[in-house]
């Protein structure tokens, strides 16, 4: 009891300390916690599969610096994927931040071998959420007319045929909140049929599950990096998220430990209240 | 006319989006003009962004003009928005190799994520004193937050197969079904207010009642 009562008057420094630990630990010295591969993980995967060499896939890069660590991961192993099996990947931006995280992909591919124009093009962003989107999928030279390197979309080999967002034969979109499934799914989806898989920040993957329960979404990346470790476990390139993996699994434990903690406490704190009122 | 001519602009551009959604293509001209009007949406936003910064220029002016014991910051903030204009027009889309691109690595990213994952922190601290189970539906709510955070992580295999099965079916059945219900009843709001916009019912987009 007396041990419960410490843990309840402790300062909240040691707490954050304590959690440090359990972060940091694995890190350094990993255990290696098996990792199964989700339905809708293996769903996502699916979809990148079925894909011949030389088809188009539109990545979408929807997210923020702060869910950049949650996503990034995501769309990295996603896109290795689809140019290990020779698709060919055109980048755009509806959140300023993610015209970064495209560059650098695209950069870091370009650098690795990849033709730029031919295997892989970056549009760049382009402001206005769920309006823009809806003018990109009806034509999407009237919404980029030039990409990052200023040249019209349409003077590269890659958007051969390539009208509207209907010409892809994959979507896989990346976001930590506004665009993200649901306008995609309203704008696109609905409108020219493409298949949409999208990857999402944790608190975001609950939220979008019914979109993949009806079919709207081929797949859902739903889980953050853990999803992003479950791609990366499936597609047998293993990165930075299955790194990160032990670190979360110890996180998560700590947090849980700690609610039961307060709970107890507050238990025997009330049954005493009690105890004390009669 | 100083009402009736915007809600006549808002009725002609959102019947028009409308009927370009539902015909798909068939009419070319209508198709046309309505990724013109789509485009000017995304031109509008854009000049958004720029407001924004002007509104925060004239904000954090008036504070240096003032002398406020804050000042350095909007001084900070200022040089801040020039380094990174400055250097970001010299970066023309590259990623690699360049000063915005070091800047935006080296210090955005960082600080950006920081913010984000010291919230960890606070959580540690709440599931200490806040998440207690001091009813029923509280109760419910814990319980199933438990499963999930264990079910989540790889961890909840090792301690039992019992935990990703019961995550698996707490967000695929409750979570699906209230989820649903609140798509469902926040479309059908979207529908009414967008019908009131076009008829011009709701006029808060113009600064109306």
């Amino acid at each position: 009891m007396n041990i419960l009562k410490r843990f309840g008057e402790m300062d909240r420094r040691w707490l954050y300390v304590i959690l440090l630990v359990m972060v940091v630990f694995p890190l350094l010295r990993p255990i290696g916690i098996p990792i199964d591969v989700s339905s809708s993980t293996a769903k996502f995967v699916a979809s990148v599969d079925r894909l011949q060499a030389g088809d188009r896939m539109l990545l979408v890069f929807d997210y923020s610096i702060g869910g950049g660590p949650d996503v990034d991961p995501q769309a990295q192993v996603v896109l290795a994927h689809a140019l290990s099996k020779g698709v060919r990947v055109v980048e755009v931006a509806f959140v300023d931040t993610g015209l970064n995280y495209a560059t650098k992909a695209c950069d870091l591919w370009v650098s690795k071998g990849k033709v730029y124009g031919t295997d892989i093009l970056n549009l760049g962003y382009a402001p206005g959420v769920e309006t823009a989107i809806s003018a990109f999928g009806q034509n999407i030279e009237a919404i980029f007319v030039r990409d990052v390197n200023g040249k019209a979309p349409s003077s590269y080999p890659i958007m051969e045929g390539i009208k509207t967002a209907g010409d892809f034969k994959l979507i896989a979109e990346f976001a930590t909140g506004i665009p993200g499934p649901a306008e995609w799914i309203r704008q696109v989806v609905t409108r020219y049929k493409v298949p949409l898989a999208c990857g999402v920040v944790s608190v975001m993957g609950p939220q979008n599950a019914p979109y993949l329960q009806s079919g709207q979404l081929v797949g859902l990346l739903g889980g953050g990096l853990k999803s992003a470790a479950e791609y990366e476990i499936a597609v047998k390139m293993p990165g930075a998220a299955t790194a990160a993996m032990d670190a979360q699994s110890l996180g998560h434990l700590t947090i849980v430990v700690f609610v039961i903690l307060g709970n107890i406490l507050f238990l025997v704190e009330r049954r005493e209240q009690k105890a004390k009122k009669a | 006319m100083k009402k009736e001519v915007p809600i006549g602009i808002g009725f002609l551009v959102g019947v028009l989006i409308v009927f370009e959604y539902f015909l798909k293509g068939l009419w070319p001209a209508v198709s046309k003009t309505a990724t013109d009007a789509q485009n000017w949406g995304s031109v509008i936003s854009a000049f958004a962004m720029g407001l924004a910064a002007a509104n925060l220029i004239v904000i954090h002016g008036r504070r240096i003009k003032q002398k406020h014991p804050d000042a350095w910051m909007s001084w900070l903030l200022f040089a801040g928005i020039l380094v990174m204009t400055i250097t970001g027009f010299y970066a023309k889309g590259t990623a690699g190799g360049n000063t915005f691109s070091f800047l935006f690595d080296g210090l955005y990213l960082p600080l950006g994520t920081a913010m984000f994952s010291i919230m960890v922190f606070f959580i540690a601290s709440a599931a200490r004193r806040a998440f207690r189970a001091r009813n029923i539906d509280a109760a419910f709510l814990l319980v199933a937050g438990v499963i999930v955070m264990i079910g989540n992580a790889p961890v909840g295999k090792l301690i039992s197969p019992w935990f990703p099965s019961a995550t698996s079916w707490l967000i695929s059945f409750p979570n699906v079904a209230g989820n649903r219900a609140i798509m469902i009843g926040a479309a059908l709001g979207m529908v009414l207010t967008g019908f009131r916009v076009i008829v011009g019912i709701d006029r808060s987009y113009f600064g109306g009642e």
